[in-house]
């Protein structure tokens, strides 16, 4: 049941024909893992806690650094040296005290991913490779949808992998750059919006996610342009 | 046979072009050959010191991701190949 607040707060998207109250309940009953409260993170923690969605996971080691504040838009300078989860949730908390935020202060492996994102859906907002591989074989074998996002530069990326029906991480990724990433703060902000209206999506049951299909964002000549997926098959993690 | 040829911002920047390019080539393989041909700061960005395509490079047909198997394909009049780096940032 949503309470009156709920429903003042909630009332433009509550509005959507597709959405009404039995979506606003969807949300408020949904539970998400973000993994990741760096560029993307931030975002996604962003739209996810404005929309309603009950319960939030926030999973990251790291501590707020001065160079993490040109795009990660839920630090501030008075948080540098604090864990990056305490950071977000004390944002998004006062952004939304209606919802339930928990937070884990490290970072995932083969050992503590099941765990720690267990019965939630999973968004990868990663910066690195094999965090994001062990991300994906959690989600396999946890047959969970995973929203991904990636970013350099003025460059975005961003898809939906349903296990089984999508390629996965594995499949579309080998290697990435070595090296320190350059970001444009905008990269990281436009696509983390982006997994978050997914997986808004997938728990209304609404609209046409990004599966078999990524988002290619490109934001020096602001153009977006879609590319079509298809299962690796020299792919060693799904097999499809 | 002129193929249209686009790479990504990463790239684009790396070559020092802006917009798309007309390569000549019969498969995407022949098409990235002459790419860099053209445009040598390409050549460490995309290709390995044995010579071998990097895994971090993704190569588009039409907007349809190939893979490494597919790169002798035969490509035809009006095709458009789409070079892109995996990026991983966050």
């Amino acid at each position: 049941m949503l309470s009156e607040n709920e429903l003042q707060r909630y009332h433009r998207q509550i509005l959507l024909p597709d959405w009404d109250r039995p979506g606003q309940e969807k949300l408020k009953r949904a539970r998400v893992a973000v993994v990741g409260a760096g560029g993307l993170g931030s975002a996604v923690l962003t739209y996810l806690t404005l929309a309603g969605v009950g319960y939030l996971r926030i999973i990251d080691p790291d501590r707020v650094e001065p160079t993490n504040l040109n795009r990660q838009m839920l630090h501030a300078e008075t948080d540098l040296g604090r864990q990056k989860v305490d950071s977000a949730k004390d944002k998004l908390a006062a952004l939304n005290p209606r919802i339930q935020i928990e937070t884990f202060a490290e970072a995932i492996n083969e050992k503590n991913v099941l765990e720690l994102i267990a019965d939630c859906l999973i968004v990868d907002a990663l910066d690195n490779l094999p965090a994001r591989l062990v991300l994906n074989r959690a989600a396999l074998r946890l047959n969970r949808p995973l929203f991904h996002g990636a970013v350099y530069g003025w460059e975005g990326r961003a898809t939906t992998i349903y296990p089984g029906r999508t390629p996965c991480l594995a499949c579309l990724y080998e290697a990435g750059l070595p090296g320190e990433i350059p970001v444009v703060g905008i990269a990281p902000g436009i696509i983390g919006c982006i997994q978050a209206a997914e997986v808004i999506k997938h728990i209304l049951g609404t609209g046409e996610l990004l599966t078999n299909r990524m988002l290619i964002f490109d934001g020096r000549t602001m153009t977006f342009r879609e590319i079509t997926l298809k299962p690796n098959p020299l792919c060693k993690e799904c097999g499809i | 046979m002129p193929i249209t040829v686009r790479l990504s911002d990463l790239l684009q920047t790396v070559a020092g072009i802006r917009g798309p390019l007309s390569i000549t080539g019969h498969t995407p393989a022949e098409c990235l050959q002459n790419l860099t041909a053209q445009y040598p700061r390409l050549r460490s960005w995309l290709y390995d010191e044995k010579g071998h395509l990097k895994p971090q490079i993704w190569l588009l047909v039409n907007g349809e991701r190939i893979y490494a198997t597919e790169m002798q394909r035969p490509l035809g009049e009006g095709d458009e190949l789409f070079v892109i780096v995996a990026v991983l940032g966050g």
